[in-house]
């Protein structure tokens, strides 16, 4: 039977009652989970896991996936109205959402988002429907040579691009680092840079960082600056103000589009997930969109990239998951355990032993992308009376969500004052015009680094060769050269073209 | 105060690169626990040094203010107070002490504003989410 076929049936399928009103609940609760800091869609996935166990299997995981892929939407929600990312793949969005707010256009940043979240979406599940086993392979093709080169691309890159000067960012950059090692050495089972505190051992959490980084120390500049955060110098814009006209429909949608294949084919590569593939959509925006100097500076472009890209890993993510039983990402390993639950082989007969879960997965992907727009779309008036709150209530309330989302994540006070002393030191950065967000990609991605580099040496017995040996991996060597060293050899030629003319 | 990342992060990644190498940089044929750190630290001291450097020449002064201090200061107290009323009752009692005497609102504007967060984060935390906030002394009941 042609794909066409089958989706058709798996489309017919997740149209039942019963797997749409999954659907919705599942979309309802991942937006709502991904909107609130630190709880992710890991934990929205591992809440509703029990709920499952009287469910049939096609009905369960039409809602844990659609808890998943809402959970994109959600992450944006606070990161442009409160400058508080709901979980790491919204960080890039923050940098953007958060300065359109402040313009009084939140609203836009909030269709923005909605809309490229959609485009991304639905690219993955299409890129999924015909593709996914292949997309799989290509997945496969990347070891972890290659990997730690995509992860070295990654962090120079946004360390280059954010910041004043590249010095700067990649200042941040080597801080991020230097924290991401803080804790026990999963390979050789020491602690490292624990000062003897047991909170440590297990390291920085990464919550309270990012907490604290945005959200604690913007509390702590508004409560310094209370001038800058008035709304009375900021046109309020009305619902159909805030929407989005022609032209800026047309200025987004090549970024959504570009980002969401991308996004989607990075939420394939194993371990690479929704927050690296908004990084890397966002860096590729930014040395290629037309609009490319506004964006970090609130530029729609700027949140369509992040967005999109992060939407198309989410669903990049169930190729490899379905296909051949590794998952992309710490949420689709819990879907993994589901998928087992309820007897389920992922593997590559799992489209032909089951085709029924299978399409009717993919179908109900369409749906509940579909779903989770008119949703967003729907609460976005509501959510753009949250920034017309004076900054005086708004100090208060933040940092009661900070704390409240901290604790959450450990149970754990020491999160708490750690997400303040984040806060400090985000707060002097910010004022030292040092930007976060290199900082908080490199804690993500330097574990990850230290594993496939220590994995590269164990498959070649020590030797550096494996590094070069792979096309791959000679691609990424490349990137890393252009986006490094051509910018400073162009800029170094055209000061002098500068003086001569002068 | 934009002396302070840079100065902060030659002094951290110093220690990153001594201890580094007490964590082993190299074992047999791959990097050890103190490959990262060291790169980590010799990141951080070479950039911090660059950044130092340009920021001698930018004279635009930038000071710490001490009222960054006040709503760390604010929820530490937060937290102390947690400890005998439970999370919720001090979340309460914070947004209205804030609004009442950091933002002069009115007492009964305070009161619903810090009672309505309170009851939210009740909510959603603990009554949805099953999130076991502390409950101070309460938990003796």
């Amino acid at each position: 039977m042609s794909s066409f076929t089958l989706l058709f049936h798996g489309i017919q399928a997740a149209l039942g009652p019963q797997n749409l009103l999954a659907a919705l609940l599942g979309a309802v609760m991942g937006m709502v989970v991904g909107a609130m800091p630190g709880i992710g869609s890991l934990a929205g996935v591992a809440l509703l896991l029990p709920i499952t166990f009287k469910m049939n299997p096609t009905t369960a995981i039409i809602m844990l996936a659609a808890l998943y892929y809402a959970d994109m939407y959600g992450g944006s929600f606070s990161a442009i109205l409160l400058n508080i990312p709901g979980d790491s793949p919204a960080i890039m969005t923050a940098i953007d959402g958060y300065q359109l707010s402040r313009k009084g256009k939140s609203g836009k940043a909030l269709f923005s988002s909605t809309i490229s979240s959609f485009i991304g979406g639905t690219i993955g599940i299409v890129i999924l429907t015909f593709l996914g086993p292949n997309l799989a392979n290509w997945g496969l093709a990347f070891g972890p040579p290659e990997l730690a080169w995509l992860i070295l691309f990654a962090l120079t890159s946004i360390g280059w691009i954010l910041g004043e000067k590249p010095s700067i960012g990649l200042l941040a950059t080597a801080i991020g680092m230097m924290f991401a090692t803080v804790g026990v050495d999963k390979a050789v089972g020491h602690a490292r840079f624990t000062f003897g505190m047991q909170n440590l051992l297990s390291g920085v959490a990464f919550i309270p960082l990012v907490i604290g980084m945005f959200g604690f120390s913007q509390v702590i500049d508004m409560v310094i600056n209370k001038s800058n955060y008035s709304n009375e110098g900021i046109k309020k814009l009305s619902l159909k103000e805030s929407m989005l006209n022609k032209e800026e429909i047309i200025a987004i949608t090549p970024a959504s589009i570009r980002t969401g294949f991308f996004g989607t084919f990075i939420g394939v590569l194993p371990g690479a997930g929704a927050t690296m593939a908004s990084f890397l959509g966002y860096i590729m925006e930014k040395r290629i969109n037309k609009n490319k100097a506004n964006i970090g500076k609130g530029a729609l472009e700027g949140v369509a990239a992040s967005e999109s890209a992060n939407n198309g890993a989410s669903i990049g993510a169930f190729a490899p998951l379905l296909s051949l039983g590794i998952p992309g990402s710490g949420t689709t390993a819990v879907l993994l355990g589901g998928l087992m639950m309820w007897g389920l082989r992922p593997g590559p007969l799992l489209f032909s032993e089951n085709p029924e879960f299978c399409w009717g997965l993919i179908g109900s992907m369409y749906i509940g992308n579909l779903i989770c727009l008119i949703i967003a779309i729907a609460c976005v008036p509501l959510l753009m009376r949250v920034i017309r709150v004076p900054s005086s209530v708004m100090i208060p309330i933040i940092s009661v969500i900070c704390i409240v989302g901290t604790y959450s994540v450990n149970n754990s006070m020491f999160d708490v004052y750690l997400m303040l002393a984040m806060g400090l030191f985000g707060y002097i950065m910010n004022n030292s015009k040092i930007p976060a967000a290199p900082l908080l990609l490199a804690f993500v991605l330097t574990p990850m680094l230290e594993q496939y580099i220590r994995q590269s040496f164990d498959m070649s017995n020590g030797s550096l060769n494996v590094f070069v040996s792979s096309k791959i991996s000679i691609v990424l060597i490349i990137l890393i050269v252009t986006f490094s060293v051509v910018p400073i050899i162009l800029k170094k030629i055209k000061k002098p073209a500068d003086t001569i003319a002068a | 105060m934009k002396k302070f990342v840079p100065i902060f992060s030659i002094v951290v990644g110093i220690y990153w690169i001594v201890m580094g190498f007490n964590y082993e940089f190299w074992v047999r044929k791959g990097p050890g626990g103190g490959f990262i750190p060291v790169l980590a630290g010799i990141m951080a001291v070479g950039l911090g040094i660059l950044v130092y450097i340009s920021s001698n020449k930018d004279k635009t002064p930038i000071k710490f203010s001490f009222k960054a201090l006040l709503p760390v200061a604010g929820i530490v107290l937060l937290i102390l107070v947690s400890y005998v009323t439970g999370l919720v009752i001090a979340i309460a009692l914070y947004v209205f002490l804030w609004l009442k005497f950091m933002e002069k609102y009115k007492t009964s504007k305070s009161i619903i504003i810090g009672f309505c967060t309170a009851t939210v984060i009740y909510g959603v935390f603990v009554a949805w989410l099953k999130v076991p906030l502390p409950t101070g002394l309460f938990e003796l009941l």
